[in-house]
């Protein structure tokens, strides 16, 4: 059963709409995802749930939509996964820079909600290094958590000493929400990843 | 187990929907089956019993034809509209149209081929929500009342192919909860369906002693969205 599952997993993901490709003559593919549109099916921005950001700011999942994003789940007092977690993200994000692709966010939401507040997830941010510019930090509530890890893959459980166990993945969603790549942090092949969000992002937004 | 007298199916009301009346969940202790990871760098600890407050649980899993009259007020779930990301192709497959059960006798019986997601919006629409897996385990667990006979029952289950067609829900004997069908109809969803690991991306957990239980394979093997032919679900209120 399990084996089962976890082919038709590879093979779900596999059907999930390609980027489109993008040539000159391909206008409606090169336009903007605009927010009036409803997204599609496939989106986790389908999700209703309402975060708040490192400063405070409430806003629905959807506020991502516009960009690809690289997004995983994590928690501030996680010692050897989360700051793993991050350094990959990071690692995307230098040769994204490299590679001259702009407008790619990076969003990490807590899986902690009651220890990972707004201003821990600021601290944290400024601690790590992030551009804000570019990163966004999320702290929901058990709903909001429970439902985005569900919608994600994410598996996670609390451990008798207060701390989280849950599964590192990575994720990059594309201009609408829609998962296009997901890697385990053990693997996470950086070049691949940035080959992804090359092919999500337009010449027009380039 | 309740099975044993699924040839007793009776259909004339099938196409009745009655409210699912709840069974009263007594507070008490209960030693989960899966016990939580120690933290990383303890060594586990004997098994500890765990408080239970009390709570309430349908009696039975969520028909067909309760399902319906959710859709009907609740258009975002129905076939055609169900959004890709809440539920795969095989929602509600065996429903001839967005209200059209296969039949009759299908009112009765336990609605499968359901999400997560879906699950947990039909409990949340009657202001209840999803079970925990340690709610559903303890009310599984029942004090331990007949345990060989619901462990011979679960064995049973789990070697048996799934049946052609699943029987009216509520229909064998119930648990000393007064809690049917917790065994050998429909394997059921929980709210925390996905705190099962294994795999690569599994971290921190001792796996081996978790995998002694059956359905650990097969819940860490389910994502949200999907819909599988013998899950289905009940829903919970805290007391």
């Amino acid at each position: 059963m399990m084996r089962g599952a976890i082919f038709l997993l590879c093979f779900a993901i596999s059907l999930l709409p390609r980027p489109a490709s993008v040539s000159a003559h391909d206008h409606d593919h090169m336009a903007p995802v605009k927010a009036s549109e409803p997204v599609s099916g496939t989106s986790i921005y389908n999700l209703a749930s309402s975060w708040t950001n490192q400063d405070g700011k409430r806003v629905m999942l959807a506020s991502l939509r516009g960009e690809p994003v690289v997004v995983a789940m994590a928690y501030t007092s996680c010692r050897d996964i989360c700051p793993m977690i991050v350094a990959d993200m990071i690692a995307i994000e230098d040769r994204a820079k490299e590679a001259s692709l702009n407008g790619i966010r990076f969003a990490l939401f807590s899986l902690d909600s009651t220890i990972d507040t707004p201003e821990r997830l600021k601290a944290y941010a400024v601690d790590r290094g992030l551009d804000l510019a570019h990163w966004a930090l999320y702290h929901g509530d058990d709903k909001a958590v429970r439902e985005l890890a569900a919608a994600l893959g994410v598996r996670y459980r609390r451990d008798a000493s207060g701390g989280i166990d849950h599964s590192a993945i990575i994720t990059i969603l594309d201009a609408d929400g829609t998962i296009v790549a997901q890697q385990p942090d053990a693997q996470v092949n950086t070049e691949e990843m940035v080959k992804k969000l090359t092919a999500l992002i337009t010449p027009a937004t380039r | 187990m309740g099975a044993v007298v699924a040839s007793a199916v009776v259909t004339a009301l099938a196409a009745v929907v009655h409210p699912t009346p709840m069974a009263t969940i007594p507070a008490g202790e209960y030693l989960p089956f899966f016990q939580a990871s120690p933290g990383k760098g303890k060594t586990r600890a004997a098994p500890a019993p765990i408080w239970m407050p009390s709570f309430r649980l349908d009696a039975v899993p969520v028909t067909n034809g309760q399902f319906l009259d959710f859709v009907r007020e609740h258009p975002e779930w129905r076939k055609s509209r169900v959004k890709a990301v809440f539920a795969d192709h095989r929602y509600l497959e065996s429903w001839r149209s967005d209200l059209k059960l296969p039949d009759e006798r299908a009112a009765a019986e336990p609605v499968t081929n359901v999400s997560w997601f879906a699950a947990e919006a039909y409990c949340e629409a009657k202001g209840l929500r999803l079970p925990t897996t340690e709610q559903w385990e303890y009310a599984f667990a029942d004090k331990g009342r007949k345990q060989n006979e619901v462990e011979q029952q679960s064995l049973d289950w789990f070697s048996t192919p799934n049946p052609k067609r699943l029987r009216a829900a509520g229909r064998g004997e119930p648990n000393g909860y007064g809690v049917y069908d917790m065994v050998g109809l429909v394997w059921e969803w929980t709210l925390d369906f996905n705190s099962f690991m294994t795999g690569t991306e599994q971290r921190n957990t001792s796996s081996k002693d978790d995998a002694a239980f059956c359905g650990n394979a097969l819940r860490s093997s389910l994502k949200a969205n999907y819909t599988v032919e013998n899950v289905g679900f009940r829903c919970e209120a805290d007391q």
